[in-house]
């Protein structure tokens, strides 16, 4: 169908003239993203490249200071702290969420499902709500003193937790207001990526006789590989960058022993709360560095993980 | 291929869409000679009254009042507009007014057009915390935070303790008289006294009389910090508070069902009260013990970049006039800060939440009781880190001795 | 047997899933629906209050709230087009064409994806002020229109589903590029723009801070930043903040139910049919 449609096209035959547009074709495709990251992106980053360098409580001069911000970043407990946060809440809330998403997927485009598109809509539902609105929802939902889980496991018999202020269970309520939002997300991305799987791939484990259990693991995970190392770097930079669910839920008093401070929530603070922008900055390129290297660890493991299953 | 067609012409159009709206834009305000100006405030800083006044006050001005989203949000736009092309002409301030005195120079001077004389009128260290320097005003004062003692009249009864207003503002008078007031609603009532620790910590902090910065060195208030700290520490041991979370559904609810026993609060919580769902003569008013505190409330400024300072300068006294101030009151509890407001039939407001209370007199008591000193901008950072090391200790039992190094260790490193 | 039980299992599976999914949103309606002074209820209550259509008027009084939407329709309908268009042409080139430095730029753009956000706020700030785009539209639309995460998500799509036996049989029958991304790249796109353009319409529906630091009239707010007009000082009243939220996310519902099938469908059945 699609071929038959290029057939219809009035064939052109100036070879010269496509020869040499199509030389700059890829380059005007790719041109309008790095202009606009020249003109939007690249002066608030070279400023905030600088603002690292120096001390600026937003309205004044700034005043360069050196290398001191960074190594204060080094010795700084609180900074340490809200890496762990982040990278506790980030895990929790991706992998499994990610995994889930795949086995949903999968499950969905099994032959016996009925109303699959009404199924997929429903799981969906979920991301199309604003963060702020649903981690409000959350709060209640988690609240130390009445709220609903809480209701819920004193009706069974069970004692209260104090899921906001316990930093365990804060960084768990964080990573499931992000699991609730992407598990339907993530599943879709999936549902893409399987349907472009050519359907003679299942028609020959069939035959086969491979069980749904192999077909997954051969056949789907393998194929979806292009598609789950971009859920996976999305994830990370996302994750690595969570900021609303826990400014939401713990709005004042939040503290790295705490628990619910993250990295961007540290920054955020500094910078907007406590008017130090220069050190804000160098928090901000922390975490550059972090999100380049689990980046990184992530697409080395996924590559060969993947790779060995095949 | 309907579809790809489509796709395009849409997003041609829409292209062109984009431009022609901003070309809209510009063409309009270019030809009038009408003095417009711009006014940023946040959600519950001017009330709808005073802005119908002020527009029918300045007709032949364009009054374009603009509601911002209130906390830092509303201060990131404020500092990322001084000094732009987009400013406004005139902008609320919050109570970190002390933020931008250093900065005196990006704001219009407003004692160049008059209102020097004005200062009898206003509470004084209201006053005093708009001045960037002598004889240099940046800001006219709109309302203040004056606080107050709401107590849980349930509690106070089955404690022992007296439920009459006066009786409670004669009884509960010093620290030491809420320490103990405390410690009776434990033992009689089986019910703490305070929300929380950090809540307590918060209230006693403002009572402070020296900036927790001394000739640009941390000082912390040469001691007077500590005295707050070891206050809330001392309730927090005895069981006397009830530690939730200071803001949220928690402290709504601790309030909904009066599961403590007292608050300091600033005047506007008396909308706050009524806005949680609290029921009329379930909580009242008495003054509150030891030194006046809460220095908030919100100001007026010019940005220097505004073309009409004068006329600026004008509406600015206009809504910050008597008037006007009453009209914030009656609209949303903002507290006057000019005296003049405070006649007798201010005196006798009362409200539905406290019977026939007439409980503005411990509020105006307040007001002129505290006294002004001009505090560091990082004095705020300092606080902060205080307060959240106390919520260590509230949340997760951190011992006291230790998060008490651990923040003075912190708010050493703040520049 | 052991199938009936496995099929059982699944179904289960996907039951659980549902009811995860769908739970809060009808909690947010228990919410919405009851006064403040009875969200608190111990042991809670499942049912719905009846105070709902209370806190609605009172949400459409108290903000514009048509204006606003009809204001975020037209960004985010704008906005949609546009990535839709440069990030399909540049993932497309970056996915089937070859050219010099396309391993440096493509690393390059995944680069910009790890700088957080937030700090860029102020200095974007100035940059918009000097532009004099504070206040307008474009300030919101023109900078993200060709972004990172869609070119990334095009390109990863496009790398394996459009062979290049396609693209190049259209080359011999003398098609320039620019006509095979047209004729052949982009139908076969077409799941991978469906996705793209529902996640890029959420993005502006629901975005915050920088409509908050950009627009400055009200007439121009957006949803999020008019339904912040609801907030007070100090408290927040839980049913009317909720009941605003629900509103806000209910155009978006309607709209989803309305082209989930052609959306969810075109997204998700076969695209390459070979």
């Amino acid at each position: 169908m699609v071929l038959n449609e290029v057939e219809a096209n009035p064939v052109k035959k100036n070879r010269k003239h496509t020869f040499n547009w199509d030389k700059v074709m890829p380059y005007l495709s790719i041109a309008p993203f790095y202009l606009l990251f020249l003109v939007f992106g690249l002066f608030p980053l070279v400023f905030s490249a600088y603002l690292a360098l120096g001390k600026w409580d937003g309205i004044g001069a700034i005043q360069y200071t050196g290398l001191t911000n960074f190594s204060r970043l080094l010795q700084d407990q609180d900074f340490w702290l809200s890496i762990k946060n982040t990278l506790i809440i980030w895990s929790v809330g991706t992998f499994p969420m990610l995994f889930a998403a795949l086995i949903l997927a999968f499950l969905l485009n099994l032959q016996f499902i009925k109303h699959r598109e009404f199924l997929k809509s429903v799981l969906f539902l979920p991301n199309i709500t604003s963060v702020v609105a649903i981690t409000i929802l959350f709060g209640l939902i988690f609240s130390n003193m009445d709220g609903l889980a809480n209701g819920l496991l004193q009706m069974v018999g069970l004692p209260k937790i104090n899921w906001l202020t316990s930093p365990q269970w804060v960084r768990v309520v964080i990573a499931s207001v992000n699991i609730w939002q992407y598990l339907g997300y993530n599943m879709i991305i999936y549902l893409t990526g399987i349907a472009r799987i050519p359907k003679d791939y299942y028609e020959a484990a069939a035959v086969d006789g491979a069980s749904q259990h192999q077909v997954f693991w051969h056949i789907t995970i393998p194929q979806l590989k292009p598609i789950i190392l971009f859920t996976i770097i999305m994830s990370t930079i996302g994750g690595l960058q969570v900021f609303s669910e826990a400014q939401v839920l713990v709005p004042s008093g939040a503290t790295a022993q705490g628990g619910a401070m993250t990295i961007v929530y540290y920054l955020y603070k500094t910078a907007f709360t406590n008017h130090q922008f220069g050190y804000g900055s160098a928090i901000a390129w922390g975490l550059v560095a972090l999100i380049v290297l689990c980046s990184v660890i992530n697409w080395l493991i996924t590559n060969s993980r993947i790779k060995g299953v095949n | 291929m309907k579809f790809k067609r489509g796709l395009f012409f849409i997003g041609l159009t829409a292209m062109v869409a984009v431009l022609a709206a901003g070309c809209g834009r510009s063409a309009q305000g270019a030809s009038d000679k009408q003095v417009t100006l711009a006014i940023n405030y946040y959600n519950g800083a001017i009330s709808k009254a005073a802005i119908a006044n002020t527009k029918a006050q300045f007709p032949k001005y364009k009054l374009q009042f603009k509601q911002v989203p209130s906390n830092e949000d509303f201060d990131t736009k404020l500092k990322a507009s001084l000094g732009a092309k987009s400013a406004p002409d005139i902008t609320a301030i919050n109570d970190n007014i002390d933020d931008y005195l250093p900065y005196k120079d990006k704001f219009v001077n407003l004692q160049d057009y008059g209102t020097k004389d004005l200062a009898k009128d206003y509470v004084d260290w209201k006053w005093q915390s708009t001045m960037g320097a002598k004889g240099y005003q940046i800001a006219m004062p709109i309302d203040i935070g004056p606080t107050a003692l709401m107590y849980n009249v349930a509690a106070f009864q089955k404690a022992g303790l007296p439920t009459d207003p006066e009786q409670v503002s004669a009884m509960i008078k010093t620290d030491a008289d809420y320490m103990k007031a405390a410690d009776q609603v434990k033992t009689n009532a089986k019910m703490p006294m305070f929300l929380s620790t950090v809540a307590l910590f918060e209230d006693r902090e403002q009572k402070v009389t020296k900036d927790l910065f001394k000739n640009g060195k941390l000082s912390l208030a040469d001691g007077q910090l500590k005295e707050a700290w070891d206050f809330a520490i001392a309730a927090h041991e005895k069981g006397y508070t009830l530690d939730v979370k200071n803001s949220g559904s928690d402290s709504v609810n601790a309030q909904q069902k009066g599961l403590f026993g007292a608050m300091i609060k600033p005047s506007w919580s008396v909308e706050d009260l009524k806005e949680n769902g609290v029921k009329p003569g379930e909580w009242l008013v008495a003054a509150a013990p030891g030194a006046a505190s809460n220095a908030g409330g919100s100001y007026l400024a010019a940005l220097k970049t505004t073309a009409h300072p004068k006329e600026a300068a004008e509406v600015i006294k206009y809504l910050t006039n008597e008037k006007n101030q009453r009209a914030n009151f009656k609209e949303l509890s903002l507290f006057p800060s000019n005296k003049k407001a405070y006649d007798d039939k201010f005196k006798a407001t009362t409200n539905e939440l406290f019977g026939n209370e007439q409980y503005n007199k411990y509020f105006i008591e307040s007001a002129n009781k505290r006294k002004y000193f001009r505090a560091d901008p990082r004095s705020s950072a300092v606080q902060r880190i205080f307060e959240d090391q106390m919520q260590l200790i509230q949340d997760q039992n951190k011992k006291p001795a230790q998060a008490w190094k651990d923040a003075v260790k912190k708010a050493q490193q703040v520049d | 047997m052991s199938r009936h039980f496995s099929r059982l299992i699944v179904r289960i599976v996907l039951f659980a899933a549902v009811v995860f999914s769908i739970f809060p949103f009808y909690w947010m309606f228990v919410m919405a629906s009851k006064p403040n002074s009875e969200i608190y209820q111990t042991p809670p209550s499942l049912l719905l209050g009846n105070e709902l259509f209370m806190h609605i008027q009172k949400v459409i009084t108290q903000t514009n709230f048509f204006g606003a939407m009809w204001n975020t329709i037209f960004i985010a309908v704008t906005s949609t087009l546009l990535v839709l268009f440069f990030d399909s042409l540049a993932g497309f080139a970056f996915a089937k064409l070859n050219f010099r430095g396309k391993t440096f730029l493509f690393t390059f753009l995944i680069g910009t994806m790890m700088i957080p956000g937030q700090l860029n706020i102020i200095p974007s700030f100035y940059l918009m002020d000097k532009l004099d785009w504070v206040g307008s539209y474009k300030a919101l639309i023109i900078p993200g229109m060709a972004n990172a995460f869609g070119i990334f998500w095009i390109r990863q799509y496009c790398r394996d589903s459009i062979p290049d036996s396609l693209l190049e049989a259209a080359k011999l029958d003398g098609c320039s590029l620019f006509r095979s991304y047209r004729s052949v790249a982009l139908p076969i796109m077409r799941p991978a723009l469906a996705f793209l353009a529902l996640y890029s319409f959420m993005g502006s529906w629901n975005d915050y801070m920088w409509p908050l630091i950009i627009l400055n009239d009200e007439n121009k707010y957006t949803l999020m930043l008019a339904l912040t007009q609801l907030k007070g000082i100090f408290t927040v009243d839980y049913p009317l903040v909720i009941t605003g939220a629900l509103l806000a996310t209910l155009p978006l519902l309607v709209l989803f139910a309305f082209f989930s099938k052609q959306l969810i469908a075109g997204i998700t059945d076969g695209a390459v049919k070979e």
